[in-house]
């Protein structure tokens, strides 16, 4: 195991799962929170996925954090995920990647939110990305014992 | 001092130029609306795959940006993000906002598109692994569902995520309490 500190280079890590139900392919599963400014939680699963440019939360979960301290919205943009283009909106929410070990880390991240039809559902996991969040943070994969290290920078 | 060249960057592996905000490029000299469609057009080849996402970089690179109106920063900013082409985007945000400190929307881009940032630590709270092994071992059962697992153990399923909450009651805002989508 990784030494774990403010001075090491993880200061926790946590347990993933190395799939996702739908996706027959290997995966790195783990929960995060997503949070507003009032400190109204969401804490879900998310696929870490560094070929992801933002992080990605479902709008069934991104809807508890909208209002007065929702988090800060920018603009419309379209994404492709998975093949498909989604239209949707980017926003910047507070992500904790939760540790099993060690200490939680908080970050300020990018998450994209698709917009879709009243009879549509999403049907794809959450992410988080690189651009959105992994680019700022140092990480590692142990897959003897499917742990994710991370450490601020 | 020019802040209004961009460094070239490599599109595909997001490589920052090095060599410092201020090069040797031509600027191209173009009524701004016939620079906006040509960008646009550059785009949609790029979103068809007949032209890489580098040949858009280096179109946005050879204009001097800073002598361009706000509305046309702000859609070339649309148009790279639509292609992914966000480390570019975020360049001509901060461009932008330095030309038009007044512009809100070009301000609030700067904040968005900002590189992550940590904003804090706090101590784990053992949980997570159970509840991560719980789901490998039995989120099948409930495909298509919301699930609520709290350091393992399993809290209650539904239809949608607010039925789910509203069953569970407080604890379903608590920390440790994992509320996911099957999919």
């Amino acid at each position: 195991m990784l030494p774990l500190g403010p001075h090491e280079f993880a200061q926790g890590f946590c347990y993933y799962a190395d799939g996702w139900q739908s996706d027959s392919n290997s995966r790195l599963v783990t929960t995060a929170i997503f949070a507003n400014l009032a400190g109204l939680l969401v804490e879900t699963t998310v696929i870490v996925d560094t070929g992801a440019l933002w992080c990605i939360l479902s709008p069934d979960d991104f809807g508890p954090l909208v209002g007065e301290y929702g988090p800060l919205e920018a603009f419309v943009v379209s994404l492709n995920v998975r093949g498909i283009r989604y239209t949707g909106q980017i926003y910047r929410v507070p992500l904790t990647l939760i540790a099993d070990e060690g200490a939680d880390l908080t970050a300020d991240a990018t998450v994209f939110v698709p917009e879709l039809y009243p009879d549509e559902t999403w049907p794809h996991p959450n992410f988080i990305g690189l651009e959105g969040f992994l680019s700022r943070i140092r990480f590692a994969v142990d897959p003897t014992q499917n742990l994710f290290y991370f450490g601020g920078v | 001092m020019s802040f209004g060249h961009l460094p070239e960057m490599c599109y595909d592996a997001g490589i920052e130029d090095k060599r410092g905000a201020t090069m040797n490029q031509p600027t191209i000299n173009k009524p701004t609306d016939i620079l906006l469609a040509e960008l646009r057009d550059l785009q949609a080849q790029v979103l068809n795959h007949q032209q890489s996402g580098g040949a858009f970089v280096a179109a946005v690179n050879a204009v001097e940006w800073s002598n361009q109106p706000a509305e046309a920063i702000r859609a070339v900013i649309e148009l790279a993000l639509n292609i992914e082409a966000v480390r570019i985007a975020r360049q001509l945000a901060e461009v932008g906002h330095r030309a038009y400190p007044e512009d809100a929307w070009l301000k609030r881009a700067t904040v968005v598109l900002a590189p992550p940032k940590i904003i804090g630590t706090s101590p784990a709270r053992p949980g997570q692994k159970a509840t991560m092994l719980w789901l490998q071992d039995h989120a099948h059962e409930y495909y298509q569902q919301w699930v609520a697992v709290r350091d393992g153990v399993f809290l209650g399923a539904g239809e949608t995520r607010q039925g789910l909450v509203e069953k569970l009651g407080s604890i379903a805002h608590e920390r440790g309490t994992v509320i996911t989508r099957i999919v």
